[in-house]
């Protein structure tokens, strides 16, 4: 569904450069801290801005090349942008109809009720929660083959997070050729969404895997000063120093639990990925 | 497109209050003033309504959501200068239809003199549609009424300094007092659709360039 290749784009100090594929049928999410760059990679994507370098395509086109018809085929929440925030939930339905072939107007308004949207009342008068599932309602609401969330969740609470994914799944179960990025700080909300993660750290991509290949073969090992000589360093990806020692990020779990039982092994999820990629040496 | 218009409609809609108050002192100059003021009065508070679509469009930076919209650059601008000019229409024959039933209420004669005069304030404000539009895509609504306020002050000085400093007995100014209505009609009308194609042209470009 899309491809970047070597995408690149500089803004001063900062400097992206990239390369991901989202494949038809999967929720690849894409992870990392606060201006890490994943708003500009979803922006190139778009269309939103000029690369630099490298390549973009969406539905094998170039973003700025797509046309009305492709366009139909994406649904876009973003998190700093949406419609004019004066506008009612009645007319965004109204220009959705209009612009949406597939747009269904009584189920988005049946949905929008059910999230307690009101009709007549002004975007602006939301709250933040309630304008973030606003915009998913809207991304989803016209039978998009490609969903592009960037941080859906942000500044919401755990309920209302935790509604928000369980509408994008419904989305993903109703046909297996959709496909989503997502974007988030907030690497739990990924971690029971999503089938593979990118991890982008000062503009790189550091990390790719499948989530449950994280869930199962990723662990942060404590391991004490004196021992971190005799241990092999070969399947050690990162490393940070603690007081008791070194926290080491691994991705062969089972291997350092059978040849080193005394090393403490603990279970490790997206965010001590995020905080071992980012922070470690 | 029509769902940009359905977007501009919309907008429109949430400010009908301001629509209605220009409304109303609209009727209450046709009912206590003589002439055609009125007639410009709400057909340049039309342009400048429906251009201020724009910045609606762009609040809370609202362009970046809404180019992901199923429409195109070229879309949008053409939408815009549509839109723009038909507000400009539509506020023109309103504003007639108000100077005609104030003219009815005076017991005065309508003269259909007045469609001709009122005419010539649509070309007059589209010209002044494809300064603004460009001016807007390009900086934003707050840098533009800066700019748009300097380019009407610059105007206004360049009036005063053809009118009072120029001597009247200048031939070139001789010339220009002599040309008819109807060509001043013509120039008038020649250069707005060439101003409306030239801006048309630049809001291309600036869209086309502009990153969100």
């Amino acid at each position: 569904m899309v491809s970047i290749l070597n995408l690149k784009k500089n803004y001063g100090d900062f400097s992206l450069d990239i390369t991901m594929d989202i494949p038809e049928g999967r929720i690849t999410g894409l992870i990392g801290k606060n201006g890490a760059g994943k708003s500009t990679a979803i922006k190139a994507i778009l269309g939103l801005l000029s690369p630099d370098g490298g390549s973009v395509k969406v539905f094998g086109k170039n973003p700025k090349e797509l046309k009305t018809e492709d366009k139909k085929n994406i649904g876009v929440a973003l998190s700093d942008s949406g419609f004019s925030s004066y506008l009612t939930i009645s007319d965004i339905a109204k220009i959705l109809d209009k612009m949406y072939d597939d747009f269904d107007k009584k189920l988005f308004l049946e949905k929008c009720s059910s999230c307690g949207l009101k009709e007549d009342k002004q975007i602006h008068k939301f709250s933040t929660g309630m304008k973030a599932k606003m915009r998913v309602l809207v991304a989803l609401s016209h039978n998009a083959r490609l969903l592009i969330m960037d941080e859906p969740t942000a500044g919401m609470d755990i309920e209302a997070r935790t509604e928000i994914i369980d509408i994008i799944r419904e989305y993903m179960a109703e046909k297996e050729e959709r496909s989503v990025l997502i974007t988030s700080h907030i690497a739990t909300d990924l971690e029971g969404l999503c089938d593979d993660v990118y991890l982008i750290d000062n503009g790189k991509i550091v990390l790719h895997e499948d989530t449950d290949v994280i869930l199962s073969d990723y662990a942060v090992m404590k391991v004490e000063e004196k021992d971190i000589g005799h241990i092999d360093q070969g399947y050690i990806l990162s490393r940070k120093n603690e007081h008791f020692g070194y926290c080491c990020l691994t991705n062969q779990k089972q291997y350092y639990m059978e040849n080193y039982p005394g090393i403490v092994i603990e279970k490790c999820g997206i965010d001590d990925i995020i905080l071992m990629m980012t922070g470690g040496k | 497109m029509s769902g940009l218009l359905q977007k501009d409609i919309c907008i429109l809609k949430q400010r009908s209050r301001g629509i209605a108050l220009i409304l109303v002192i609209g009727i209450i100059m046709a009912l206590s003033s003589e002439g055609t003021f009125v007639i410009g009065y709400m057909t340049m508070l039309s342009a400048i309504l429906t251009i201020s679509t724009v910045s609606y469009d762009e609040f809370d930076n609202g362009f970046a959501f809404l180019l992901t919209l199923p429409f195109t650059k070229k879309e949008y601008v053409i939408e815009k200068y549509l839109f723009c000019l038909s507000g400009c229409i539509l506020g023109c024959v309103v504003s007639v239809v108000i100077c005609a039933v104030g003219m009815v209420a005076k017991g005065k004669v309508f003269s259909f003199n007045i469609i001709e005069e009122a005419a010539i304030f649509i070309p007059v404000f589209a010209i002044m549609l494809s300064v603004m539009l460009p001016v807007q895509l390009k900086y934003g609504s707050e840098k533009s009424r800066l700019i748009v306020g300097g380019v009407l002050g610059a105007a206004f000085v360049i009036g005063y300094m053809v009118k009072n400093l120029i001597p009247k007995n200048m031939q070139f100014i001789k010339c220009l007092s002599e040309i008819s209505e109807t060509t001043v009609t013509i120039i008038i009308v020649v250069i707005s659709i060439a101003a409306i194609i030239i801006s048309y042209i630049c809001s291309m470009h600036i869209m086309k360039k502009k990153e969100f």
